[in-house]
C-alpha cells in the first residue's frame, strides 16, 4: 500500500534566513585576491606595487617618523610589506599590523 | 623563498576556507541577519587570515581565530554604520522608519539579547556554532573555566526567563 501525502509541503517562511553554503565562485574570487596580494606583499614589479609603496611610506612616517623607511628597505632598496612587517609588528603589535596591511592593500 | 611562503599561506587560507567558511558564514549571518554583510564579513575574515599567516603568526585554533575575527569585524562595521545612521537621521526618516523582527529567529535573538549579558550571548552563540570550550576560550580571550561559568549563567537566566508559561515574552 502506498501512502498518499497528507497535503502540500509547508512553504518555508519567506522571512526565514537561508544560509547558503559557500560557493565555488566565492572561493575562486578569494583565490584570485590572495594571488594578487601575495605578489604585492613581496613587491613583485607591477603597476600597483607603487601604490603599496606610497601607502606604506605614509603609514611608516605617520607611525614612526620620517627616515624610518630606510631601515626596512630590501636589498634592492625597495620598500615592501614583507620587509616592513617585522618592524611594524614589533612596534604596533600583530593585530594593528594586520589591520595596517589591510588598509595598505585596500582596493588592490 | 618568499614566493614559497606566499604559496603556502595562500594554500592554507584556501584550505581553511573550504573547511570553515560555512560555519563562519552561519555565525555572521546569525549575528547580522543580513546576507550581504555576512558574506563581506566572511571574505574579510579569510583575507585577514591570509595576512596573519604572511606575518608569520602561528594560529593554533583556526576555527576560534576565524570566529573571533569575524565577530570583531561585524562589531566594528555595525558600530560605524550605527554612528553614520545617527548622524544622518532626519525627522522624515524617523517617522517612516519601522523596525520589526522579520523572523522568529530574530525575535529569539532579541529576547536573548534582553536576557543575557553581551559576553554570555557571545559565548552561547559560539557554543551553538559547535566550538568546544577551549576554542570558545581562545575566541573570546578568556579562560576555559570562564566559558563554563558564562554558559551556566546564561542557562540559568534563560530558564528563569522562560517563566512558568514557558515563554520568553
Amino acid at each position: 500500500m502506498v501512502s498518499q501525502p497528507a497535503g502540500p509541503l509547508p512553504e518555508s517562511n519567506p522571512g526565514e534566513l537561508q544560509v547558503q553554503p559557500c560557493g565555488a565562485s566565492e572561493s575562486d574570487a578569494l583565490s584570485r585576491q590572495l594571488s594578487s596580494w601575495g605578489k604585492l606583499w613581496t613587491g613583485d614589479p607591477g603597476s600597483q606595487h607603487s601604490v603599496v609603496r606610497e601607502r606604506l611610506t605614509a603609514w611608516l612616517e605617520r607611525c614612526m617618523g620620517r627616515g624610518v623607511q630606510r631601515l626596512v628597505t630590501s636589498h634592492d632598496g625597495d620598500l615592501t610589506l614583507s620587509t616592513s612587517t617585522p618592524l611594524l609588528a614589533a612596534f604596533l603589535g600583530r593585530r594593528a599590523t594586520r589591520e595596517l596591511s589591510r588598509q595598505v592593500l585596500r582596493d588592490l | 623563498m618568499e614566493s614559497t611562503n606566499t604559496d603556502q599561506a595562500r594554500q592554507a587560507t584556501l584550505d581553511a576556507y573550504r573547511e570553515h567558511a560555512g560555519a563562519v558564514r552561519a555565525y555572521t549571518h546569525r549575528l547580522t541577519q543580513d546576507a550581504s554583510l555576512a558574506q563581506d564579513a566572511v571574505q574579510e575574515t579569510f583575507l585577514r587570515y591570509f595576512l596573519a599567516l604572511m606575518q608569520g603568526e602561528q594560529i593554533r585554533h583556526c576555527s576560534a581565530w576565524l570566529h573571533r575575527v569575524a565577530h570583531n569585524y561585524i562589531c566594528q562595521t555595525l558600530r560605524s554604520s550605527a554612528v553614520r545612521s545617527c548622524v544622518e537621521l532626519t525627522e522624515e526618516i524617523a517617522e517612516t522608519a519601522s523596525v520589526s523582527p522579520a523572523t522568529a529567529e530574530a525575535e529569539w535573538d532579541e529576547a536573548f539579547q534582553r536576557l543575557l549579558a553581551p559576553r554570555e550571548l557571545q559565548c552561547l552563540r559560539l557554543r551553538t556554532e559547535g566550538l568546544d570550550y577551549t576554542e570558545i576560550a581562545a575566541a573570546m580571550s578568556i579562560r576555559p573555566g570562564t566559558v563554563g561559568t558564562l554558559l551556566h549563567r546564561a542557562a540559568c537566566k534563560l530558564r528563569s526567563g522562560f517563566g512558568e508559561r514557558g515563554r520568553l515574552w
